[in-house]
């Protein structure tokens, strides 16, 4: 197969440490490439000058238009993007390495059916209350939910979790859908809209707020990461080496739904990204956490930003983003899971 | 058995006092009093159900008994912090749920964790510790594989060498020779025996083989399974005191513990397992011959050979 082979030749010529500096650097050349891609065109030389006029504080003598399309849509965009790719891929990986289960998403505790909650009730008949709050706060509500289900006698099993999470899923659906029935055509349409996913809406504000605890939350895995090793072997192996696993099941919970609800909350529900990009990164680089978190966070700002690039100039119309990561992303999963022995786990 | 009364809790070793546990409404383990000297290799032996790895559980704090305290050199156990008693003990689980395939390296590096302090990462030294103990058990060619692909007795000796990275003064091994083949349950056994030499390490492991108890093992503890309701034990009728001390006696999970050849007599063997053996000698090892119950072909030739 021409993928595993290729990766293999690049693997052979280049040694697997070069390999992962290229993608740790990836989401440099993503955000170039991203910057021209649009409806509306821009030369090389026209952004360095526009970016040096912006920075240095001189006129460009280009027209106010070319400033609001960089810096005002262009830029958020690309920006709120990559933290929302970073995010969801991280937090996706930790979740895998909590449930020692690849076909884990960061969705798997109810976030996203919370967030969907929280959202269509602001939607529908809470206007003056913020979505991306609503959002945020019903997902990590759904979350603790969970937990609390799962947890008996100061230990939360991972069967439990899981189970708790389709319960916890279940019951914001319906809820979901009490609303969407009962609210007015427009109203069903943005919540529907919101639903799918998409950076369309990106703006600087939504970038400051949702950018501390997307950094918080990433940071917190990154500096524990190797400990997800520890983690991955089971309870009794981690407790037998010193290691509390409720509690860095319960500090990694926290840090991913952090991560991941921040980004749902300003870019609605983006599918199969948070699966997937952990999963790829298992398949070239191998399982051990402390390559496969940096990656992940890098790969995945990388590939919701291009994904997304496709999304706004690919067609002749937008298409929500979540909706094409969806497109995108199962063919090449499904490719990679029938190549790549048992999809790279047993 | 009364090791541990006459005792001191300064005295090295692990000391074991009185130590119940019930599991779902059964006595698993009935008052538990045994030491286990430094330096030695112990054998937990008995039939299925008899409570040896929750035994070896309660030893390494992953379970709290009902009454009764464990000390580890003299420390009160249950004050001991979970990274401090990884320090002192290296635990072999008898099942491993293999989930990422990781090398064999980085499950080995995950026996460092007690060594590193919070919020960083093993470094080049825990990497060189982490091959170390893979060469100890005779395994570093098998650094760079995945743990998923390497059979069940390789598996054993990276779960051995990851113990060993924690660098402890004590192993517990949890039937170490489960799904091994005869040739690797001598291999295993013998790199045990070997490296608690070397390492001066204190080596606990429950065994399913009494020949494997007699041969590899300094001491043994001899357990029975306890038999819930049998006797009562909790006073129903009257208090006929032949009664009481055969309750008394159901209550105590420890048959007979020592030295390897004083414990493995037929009687306690037939007391725990609940099958006839004779103990034969054999080009001057001991062996424990189990005999068919009225067969008198197999007890006529046995008596060739003098039992101890």
């Amino acid at each position: 197969m021409w993928i595993e082979e290729l990766i293999g030749i690049v693997r052979e010529r280049l040694g697997k440490s070069l390999l992962y500096i290229a993608f740790l650097t990836l989401p440099i050349f993503a955000f170039f490439i991203s910057m021209f891609i649009g409806s509306f065109p821009v030369r090389p030389e026209e952004l360095l000058d526009l970016i040096a006029s912006n920075m240095l504080g001189y006129e460009s003598g280009y027209p106010e238009v070319y400033s609001t399309v960089i810096f005002q849509v262009r830029l958020p965009r690309i920006l709120l993007g990559m933290m929302v790719g970073a995010s969801l891929s991280i937090s996706g990986a930790a979740f895998q390495g909590i449930f020692r289960n690849p076909l884990v998403s960061p969705y798997i505790l109810g976030l996203s059916s919370g967030a969907a909650f929280g959202a269509a009730l602001c939607l529908a008949y809470l206007p003056e209350v913020s979505v991306q709050f609503a959002a945020f706060f019903f997902s990590l509500t759904a979350v603790g939910l969970t937990y609390f289900m799962a947890s008996s006698k100061g230990s939360t099993p991972v069967v439990s979790l899981v189970l708790a999470g389709v319960i916890v899923s279940a019951v914001f659906d319906s809820l979901l859908a009490i609303i969407q029935i009962a609210v007015s055509e427009r109203a069903l349409q943005s919540i529907v809209f919101w639903i799918m996913g998409s950076l369309g809406t990106a703006s600087w504000i939504k970038i400051y707020s949702a950018f501390p605890l997307f950094a918080l939350g990433c940071s917190v895995i990154l500096l524990l990461r190797w400990r997800l090793n520890v983690l991955a072997l089971g309870d009794e192996e981690a407790r037998s080496v010193g290691l509390n696993p409720e509690l860095y099941k319960a500090i990694f919970i926290v840090a991913a739904s952090l991560a991941a609800s921040s980004a749902v909350a300003v870019a609605g529900i983006i599918g199969l990204v948070g699966l997937i990009v952990p999963h790829m990164l298992r398949m070239i680089f191998g399982p051990d956490h402390r390559a496969l978190i940096p990656l992940s966070l890098t790969f995945g700002a990388s590939f919701l930003v291009l994904v997304d690039d496709f999304a706004r100039a690919g067609m002749g119309f937008e298409v929500p983003v979540g909706v094409i990561t969806t497109l995108v992303g199962a063919p090449f999963f499904a490719y990679l899971l029938r190549s790549v022995r048992s999809g790279g786990w047993e | 058995m009364n090791q541990a009364q006459k005792a001191g809790s300064s005295e090295a070793g692990i000391i074991a006092r009185d130590i119940s546990l019930s599991y779902n409404g059964r006595l698993v383990l009935g008052s538990i009093s045994l030491q286990l000297k430094k330096g030695a290799v112990i054998t937990l032996l008995g039939p299925n159900g008899c409570g040896k790895t929750t035994l070896l559980k309660v030893i390494n704090c992953l379970l709290q008994p009902d009454r009764g305290k464990v000390y580890v050199e003299g420390r009160d156990a249950s004050a001991i912090k979970q990274n401090d008693m990884a320090r002192l003990i290296g635990h072999v689980p008898q099942t491993q749920r293999p989930s990422f395939p990781f090398t064999t390296l980085d499950i080995v590096l995950t026996g460092r964790m007690p060594h590193i302090s919070a919020l960083s990462q093993p470094g080049p030294d825990d990497v060189e510790k982490a091959r170390q103990a893979l060469e100890n058990v005779g395994a570093l060619h098998l650094a760079g594989r995945a743990y998923t692909q390497i059979s069940g007795g390789e598996r054993q000796l990276v779960m051995v060498a990851r113990a060993l990275a924690q660098e402890p003064s004590y192993l517990l091994l949890d039937e170490p020779t489960s799904y091994l083949d005869f040739k690797n349950q001598f291999s295993v056994l013998n790199m045990i025996s070997r490296i608690a030499g070397e390492q001066k390490v204190t080596a606990v492991m429950t065994l399913h083989d009494p020949n494997h108890a007699l041969m590899f093992s300094d001491e043994v503890v001899l357990m029975r399974k306890l038999r819930f309701g049998e006797g009562g034990g909790f006073g129903d009728d009257g208090n006929c005191s032949k009664k009481a001390s055969l309750s008394r006696q159901i209550q105590q999970s420890i048959i007979a513990a020592g030295g390897a050849h004083e414990v493995m007599t037929p009687e306690n063997i037939r007391e725990a397992y609940g099958i006839e053996v004779e103990v034969l000698s054999i080009r001057g090892r001991r062996m424990i011959f189990p005999l068919q119950k009225g067969n008198g072909k197999d007890q006529a030739e046995s008596s060739l050979y003098p039992s101890s």
